[in-house]
């Protein structure tokens, strides 16, 4: 039994050497500013080379990790890679077929269309983060479910540049997706955002002094769609 | 419902007006039915010589069972404001801002990429410098103008179709999160 729950066990002997000499170089490692997100993209769920990736990432100060992939993942292969997730202390992101997966402390959260909008959000230093499926990305109620949650980042999994950027600008966030990063027109996108092959670095810092200059909340306008909302309640 | 805006001077061109707004600071009472002067916090709004004020708190104006909407400089970027209208039916907004030239490149697409998600015609009057600049918006991925630069405009609007919109399962989502609006805290 004891086999099962831990799987990490069974690999330690194959992987101990990898885990311990990575470990060793991350000793005393710096931390980008509380003002910068930097997300790091692995190419390759690999046990050795996410090691090697999240090695690298966090080295850079770096502690939030993203996946790609269209094809499934086995359920052994997760719970090894939370597992491994875990002795680093990072969040890690897959977006997987059909479902997105984070893994943070211990857990593994697993979301897909039927997830409400409310159990998908985590912060990251008092930025709030969230994820999107294909349909709801063009759907005027999920955008303003997350303008009343005041999200800064949303990691969408539609492949529409358009709608995308459309979002970005609806809710002054910066949209994520596996290929592009979308910033709000009103930015000038080099200067808030840096992204090369395998690393994206947010500015968010001026996001939220923008956001808190130029949004209000009318909480008159807030009364008005309530108040139709209830009027059409089922 | 024919709507003019601009200098009032210019709108005695044109006969059978529902609703005059002058960008220009006075106006010829009884011209139409409605007449208004825009201003940067409110419009002042005159129905038969009787004055009433619309501003954020109180933005419709009903006239002839058509709906229309005022906005100010901020609400250009809120989407509160938009989703408000979208559930409302509104069937026009109009938007009085003072933005300069540069800012105002950049808000065209920003209420460009709002106004897709509604579809609602709006019309955006800038003024800059004592010049009011009218701009009627028509939602498209073009990012296209029907009018632009104008100093008035003399436009017929037809009242929109009631769509009902149901937005699937995401309302339940949005009316859980309305609830407490009035606890949230602000960061």
């Amino acid at each position: 039994m004891m086999f099962q729950r831990f799987l990490l066990k069974s690999y330690y002997w194959i992987f101990k050497k990898d885990i311990f000499s990575s470990l060793e170089t991350l000793k005393g490692h710096k931390r980008i500013t509380k003002d910068i997100l930097g997300i790091y993209i692995t190419s390759n769920l690999n046990f050795r080379s996410l090691i090697k990736s999240f090695t690298k990432g966090i080295g850079e100060g770096f502690y939030v990790f993203f996946y790609f992939t269209s094809r499934q993942i086995p359920k052994q292969k997760i719970k090894l890679i939370k597992e491994l997730t875990n002795i680093y202390g990072i969040h890690f992101i897959i977006f997987s077929k059909n479902c997105i997966l984070r893994m943070f402390d211990n857990r593994c959260f697993y979301m897909d269309s039927q997830t409400s909008l409310k159990d998908r959000i985590f912060s990251i230093s008092s930025s709030k983060i969230t994820f999107l499926f294909p349909e709801e990305v063009n759907n005027p109620a999920v955008t303003m479910t997350l303008k009343m949650q005041n999200i800064d980042i949303i990691f969408s999994t539609n492949i529409s540049s358009y709608f995308n950027q459309d979002l970005s600008n609806n809710l002054i966030a910066y949209v994520i997706t596996d290929k592009n990063v979308y910033v709000p027109d009103l930015f000038v996108k080099n200067m808030v955002m840096e992204k090369t092959k395998d690393m994206i670095k947010l500015n968010l810092k001026y996001l939220k002094s923008i956001k808190n200059n130029y949004l209000e909340t009318n909480y008159k306008d807030l009364t008005l769609i309530k108040a139709k909302l209830d009027s059409f309640q089922i | 419902m024919r709507v003019f805006i601009g200098n009032p001077l210019n709108a005695l061109e044109f006969i059978g007006t529902n609703l005059i707004l002058s960008t220009s600071g006075w106006l010829l009472n009884n011209q139409a039915d409605v007449v208004g002067i825009l201003n940067r916090e409110y419009v002042e709004i005159y129905v038969n010589e009787e004055k009433t004020y619309l501003s954020k708190e109180n933005r419709f104006l009903n006239l002839n069972d058509f709906l229309v909407a005022f906005g100010f400089d901020k609400d250009i970027l809120n989407f509160d404001f938009y989703f408000m209208n979208l559930v409302n039916n509104t069937d026009l907004i109009i938007f009085s801002t003072y933005y300069s030239d540069n800012v105002l490149k950049k808000m065209f697409l920003l209420i460009q990429s709002n106004l897709r998600k509604v579809n609602i015609p709006t019309i955006l009057i800038n003024s800059t410098d004592k010049i009011s600049k009218i701009y009627y918006i028509i939602p498209n991925y073009q990012n296209d103008f029907l009018v632009k630069d104008s100093i008035y405009l003399y436009s017929e609007f037809k009242k929109k179709e009631h769509k009902f919109q149901t937005f699937g399962r995401y309302i339940l989502d949005l009316q859980d999160t309305l609830c407490s609006f009035r606890v949230t805290v602000r960061r």
